[in-house]
């Protein structure tokens, strides 16, 4: 045993060498063996023996590659299974094995893994010392990639010549995790990458550009909280790009796409980010900042004409829905998420402007995260407010997860009812999870609080002196209440 | 319901049809049918789309890279995934019972544990090759390489500069 700890970097190389060293003095009793294991194996090609061309010739591999015993892209997904330290412990095993490590998909660098432990006073060797060990094993690595480092002061700075002179080329797939990467133009190529994600990764605009003007074959690009972006121009040389999610990148000013093929669209950040110049042609949006409602009902109807599914998540609102002129004539699928509870109660109705301008709606999901406060109090009647000319022949299914004896709420559904000659299925939820132990989702459901059990009640009582009674035979009403078993309902 | 033991399922009797559920036979290498219903069949995704396709399902599907013994215990995997509901927490714990035990006893005999693994990718049946390929890996885990070398049957085959690659990897690191 070496005489440093465990925890001292040192310890860790002085035991790589050990090992190695241990590894060449079993050398020569290896190449004894080594006979004896072709014995083996020739006794296993025996067995294996069949009249099919196809197994002979597996059994040749077999034998010549005299290792695994099972084809090396069913190791090398084992492979990927594994975590780090294993993986690379495991690439001294034979060439089989060090040929898997260098193309092992899933580089996760944490402080452990990498044998270091962050002592605050000498965090600048640290995280040197890190950076060049992360280094060592880039050096050597290829194919597939996903670089995961752990944020530090000090960003790694990704080796771009693991992607020049055409190896680039072969790689299908990027993801990289706090680093800083600055593809040199003319010398960088990933021809046939078709995922990348880009996750707290120092880039500029003029990298980004270069590298989006040359990833011709790219599918999908995530780009999350990378601060240095302020803009972000996809070019219609992407034609097969059709996924494009931008997260939280908040030094982002503009944001451009025009990829012919664009179908799915996320955004996640401040509104003022989300301006587009130009129409977008995609069919699914999602929308994650505040006032996303209101925007969404004002502007999609002229930026993205195509729109078939709209999901729409927004922690404030600070204005009722407006009606306005636009219209969404594609629009079959909408849900719209509160996860917060900032809204005004009498909000909920002026969502009606939304089903009122999606003529084609087949599906309506609203969600809503809290319980209510000041509900109804049973005595006064809902009169519906009368606004004419909007019947929808088209809604098939309204949910509403949440439910609550909220007024405006109440009105919502009300308004859904008397206007809807299509329904086939409403469905109301007395809870805001989804997660319930009979819909398998999770094991046991989450305990609710007294509040909660209160507010459920309520929501059952509205349910039945407001709702119940407007429902026409046909459809099918489903009001979910907290689970049985559970929460011994 | 057809039987939940594949291995029984009924090579000689391609008759004897359940009411409500199609039954495929599939036969090995060495010319041995096996009755299963559809739905067990239907946890191979090839299977699947050469059923879905119209394929010859009356004539069977003839597999000439699986030999009767893996067949067998694939069909058994099958049988249970594909037979059985898992609505309830307890049929799910049921199912993930089934295997925990069906891997424990693969796990046991490499050699099979490897044709049954080729077998499922060849298939693609993705719960059976997550299953075997994971237990391959869980046993790769916290061994040094000479234990991986021993529980593979590996020979050591690094040549000098692979050493002196693996080496610089090392003390760089």
């Amino acid at each position: 045993m070496p005489p440093t700890s465990p925890l001292d970097p040192i310890y860790h190389r002085t035991r790589g060498l050990h090992e190695l060293n241990r590894l060449m003095s079993l050398r020569r009793e290896q190449r004894r063996l080594q006979i004896e294991t072709y014995q083996f194996l020739a006794q296993c090609a025996k067995r294996k023996e069949s009249p099919c061309q196809q197994d002979n010739s597996q059994c040749v591999k077999r034998m010549r590659y005299s290792g695994p015993d099972l084809p090396e892209d069913i190791w090398h997904h084992i492979h990927s299974l594994l975590p780090l330290q294993d993986a690379a412990r495991a690439a001294c095993v034979s060439q089989a094995f060090l040929r898997f490590w260098r193309c092992h998909p899933n580089l996760i660098f944490s402080w452990k893994t990498m044998g270091l432990n962050k002592v605050p006073h000498k965090k600048g060797g640290i995280v040197r010392d890190y950076n060049n060990k992360v280094d060592g094993i880039m050096k050597n690595h290829s194919g597939e990639l996903t670089l995961v480092l752990t944020s530090n002061e000090e960003k790694y700075n990704f080796p771009c010549s693991l992607l020049s002179n055409g190896s680039g080329d072969s790689i299908q797939s990027l993801r990289l995790v706090h680093c800083s990467f600055c593809p040199t133009v003319g010398l960088v190529s990933l021809r046939s990458l078709t995922r990348l994600h880009l996750s707290c990764v120092c880039i500029i605009n003029t990298d980004i550009e270069y590298l989006l003007s040359d990833a011709l074959a790219l599918e999908r690009l995530e780009i999350k909280r990378c601060g240095e972006i302020n803009c972000l121009a996809i070019p219609c040389l992407l034609q097969r790009l059709s996924f494009l999610g931008v997260f939280g990148c908040f030094g982002l000013q503009m944001l451009e796409s025009k990829a012919p093929n664009l179908c799915s669209f996320h955004f996640e950040g401040k509104q003022v980010q989300f301006s587009l110049e130009e129409p977008v042609r995609s069919k699914n949006l999602e929308v994650v900042f505040p006032n996303s409602v209101c925007y969404a009902r004002v502007e999609l109807p002229f930026s993205m004409p195509d729109i078939e599914t709209l999901n729409v998540i927004s922690s404030c609102e600070m204005v009722d829905t407006p009606t306005g002129p636009g219209k969404f004539l594609h629009l079959r699928y909408l849900r719209i998420t509160f996860p917060t509870w900032r809204f005004s109660r009498a909000y909920y109705f002026s969502l009606s402007s939304f089903l009122d301008a999606s003529p084609f709606l087949e599906t309506f999901i609203l969600c809503i995260s809290q319980k209510e406060k000041h509900g109804l109090t049973f005595k006064e009647p809902i009169c519906l407010r009368q606004i004419p000319e909007h019947r929808h022949d088209k809604l098939k299914n309204v949910k509403i997860t949440g439910f609550s004896a909220i007024r405006s709420l109440v009105e919502l559904t009300c308004h859904i009812m008397e206007n809807t000659t299509s329904l086939e299925c409403l469905t109301l939820d007395t809870l805001c999870t989804q997660l319930r132990c009979s819909d398998g989702n999770i094991d046991v459901c989450l305990p609710l609080d007294q509040d909660v059990i209160k507010g459920v009640h309520n929501s059952l009582l509205a349910i039945r002196t407001y709702i119940e009674g407007k429902i026409p035979s046909t459809v099918k009403f489903n009001v979910r209440e907290p689970c049985s078993r559970c929460h011994g309902w | 319901m057809a039987t939940g033991s594949g291995a029984a399922a009924a090579a000689a009797d391609a008759e004897e049809k359940e009411s409500g559920s199609r039954m495929i036979t599939l036969t090995s290498n060495e010319g041995k049918a096996f009755v299963v219903t559809e739905a067990s069949a239907r946890q191979s995704a090839t299977i699947r789309s050469m059923v879905d396709d119209g394929g010859c399902v009356d004539k069977g599907f003839p597999l000439p890279n699986v030999d009767s013994k893996t067949l067998a215990r694939v069909i058994q995997y099958c049988d249970e995934h594909g037979n059985k509901e898992a609505h309830t927490v307890d049929e799910r714990a049921a199912l993930a019972k089934f295997d925990k035990d069906f891997i424990a006893e693969l796990d046991a005999d490499k050699a099979f544990l490897y044709d049954v693994t080729m077998a499922a990718n060849y298939l693609h049946i993705q719960g059976l090759f997550a299953l075997t390929t994971q237990c391959i890996a869980d046993t790769i885990k916290g061994k040094t390489p000479e234990e991986i070398r021993t529980a593979f049957g590996i020979e050591y085959d690094l040549t000098a500069q692979d050493e002196e690659e693996i080496k610089e990897e090392d003390t760089h690191a």
